[in-house]
């Protein structure tokens, strides 16, 4: 599979060759991150949790329509993992100097960040969705998580138009809002949040 | 702006899709409605919510994926090698161990051979003279010569001490004969120790069949030699003989 069909599987691909495409992914570029993890005071399990993330932080940047591969897809990949392992370990107060040295071959590229951190509210929210229903649940995951068009949505779920599409997107919405407004909490704070 | 409209500019803004212009439009809007920043913050809970949960998913089917090409791959590996190695190590240990026991096994064999050939038990002289005698001792040569070996030995073992070195000796012959081999090798030393010219070289040479019989050769080997050195000893030349196969 070359790096030009990952891209575009996880981009836009259904299920199923999403699926063989993480495979693929897994099958080739774990190991890697597992031995830098390893030899840099991690554990096993440490490695799966940060190759995994760094999947997931890679999958969600393709749903963005400017994005794009500047380098090989491994040294990517590679790149963010050791960017996050060092983020880890520097919250662990393990002493980096040497791991930093370690490094020095690979090229920093210390932008690449995973951008997986999420507010208290927003999980909650997660926690939330199954309430607003299996169609709103399908249909703000295209909107908000794959990030399609109004035009493809109607499109993969035969829709009549775009029009249905946003008006049935809104009415979730309302949904949801009010489901969040029930919690106290969220109430209170939220006149005191800032954008 | 209409409501479809406003929600297209939200979605824009939470997505960091907006123009310069449109960034501005917003600004704007902000200022004559202050509800829509409750409604850009809650619609960025939840395009972010959304994300979330389903980045949760996305995970869970991460996870199924390395345990089925990760570990599951290298358990069975180390599963199997370790399994090999074990049956390798046990297999081995039960060929050393089958080996020895055919070597122990033809050696005690040969041993205990030797020991047929050679042992024939004491025939004491005592009843063939003739003379009057106790009835215990009575009775415990008659369960002898009727090869009753375990009823002689009950009568004289604990009291061996009073008699003569001939009934020690048939004694200790009796419990030989019943594999009370502790007791004979004791009863063949008290006859030892004595030096009795005559009774010592039978308990020697009984003591050494007894011993090889048991598989402990180089002592009975020893006992032989003492035997096989003066010609003038009882059993010398079978000594002798026994010494050479062994």
């Amino acid at each position: 599979m070359s790096e030009t069909e990952i891209l575009q599987n996880l981009k836009n691909g259904d299920n199923t060759t999403q699926e063989r495409t993480l495979r693929v992914i897994y099958k080739h570029h774990y190991a890697k991150t597992e031995s830098m993890v390893l030899s840099n005071s991690g554990t096993k399990e440490d490695a799966k949790d940060l190759f995994q993330d760094v999947v997931i932080a890679f999958y969600n940047k393709t749903k963005n329509p400017q994005f794009t591969l500047t380098c090989k897809f491994s040294t990517f990949i590679f790149a963010m993992a050791r960017n996050q392992w060092l983020k880890v370990l520097r919250s662990r107060k393990v002493p980096i100097l040497e791991i930093e040295n370690t490094f020095k071959q690979i090229p920093s590229m210390e932008n690449i960040q995973l951008n997986l951190e999420y507010s208290e509210n927003q999980k909650m929210l997660a926690s939330l969705l199954k309430e607003s229903g299996e169609k709103c649940m399908d249909l703000l995951k295209l909107f908000y998580y794959e990030k399609f068009s109004m035009k493809k949505i109607a499109l993969l779920r035969g829709y009549s138009s775009e029009q249905i599409v946003r008006t049935q997107k809104l009415r979730c919405i309302k949904k949801l809002k009010s489901i969040l407004m029930q919690n106290e909490q969220y109430r209170t704070n939220l006149s005191l949040r800032e954008i | 702006m209409n409501k479809e409209q406003i929600d297209k500019l939200i979605d824009d803004y939470v997505n960091n899709r907006l123009s310069s212009k449109e960034k501005s439009l917003l600004d704007k809007l902000l200022l004559e409605s202050p509800d829509l920043k409750q409604e850009i913050i809650m619609r960025k809970d939840i395009s972010k919510g959304v994300e979330y949960y389903n980045n949760q998913e996305l995970k869970a089917l991460l996870n199924t994926i390395h345990n089925e090409e990760v570990e599951n791959l290298k358990p069975k590996k180390t599963i199997w090698g370790r399994a090999i190695l074990w049956i390798g190590i046990l297999s081995l240990a039960l060929l050393a161990y089958l080996l020895m026991q055919s070597i122990e096994g033809s050696s005690h064999e040969e041993n205990s051979n030797l020991y047929a050939a050679y042992y024939v038990p004491y025939n004491p002289s005592i009843q063939n003279r003739g003379e009057e005698i106790p009835n215990d001792l009575s009775l415990f040569y008659d369960y002898y010569y009727k090869k009753d070996y375990q009823a002689a030995f009950n009568i004289i073992s604990e009291k061996s001490d009073a008699y003569s070195n001939e009934t020690i000796l048939t004694t200790a012959i009796c419990a030989l004969e019943i594999n009370q081999n502790e007791k004979a090798i004791s009863l063949f030393d008290q006859i030892i120790l004595t030096d009795d010219p005559y009774f010592s070289d039978h308990a020697r040479w009984y003591k050494a069949l007894l011993l090889l019989n048991i598989s402990q050769k180089n002592e009975a080997k020893n006992l032989l030699k003492v035997l096989s050195s003066d010609p003038k000893t009882d059993h010398h030349q079978e000594a002798k003989e026994l010494l050479e196969k062994l």
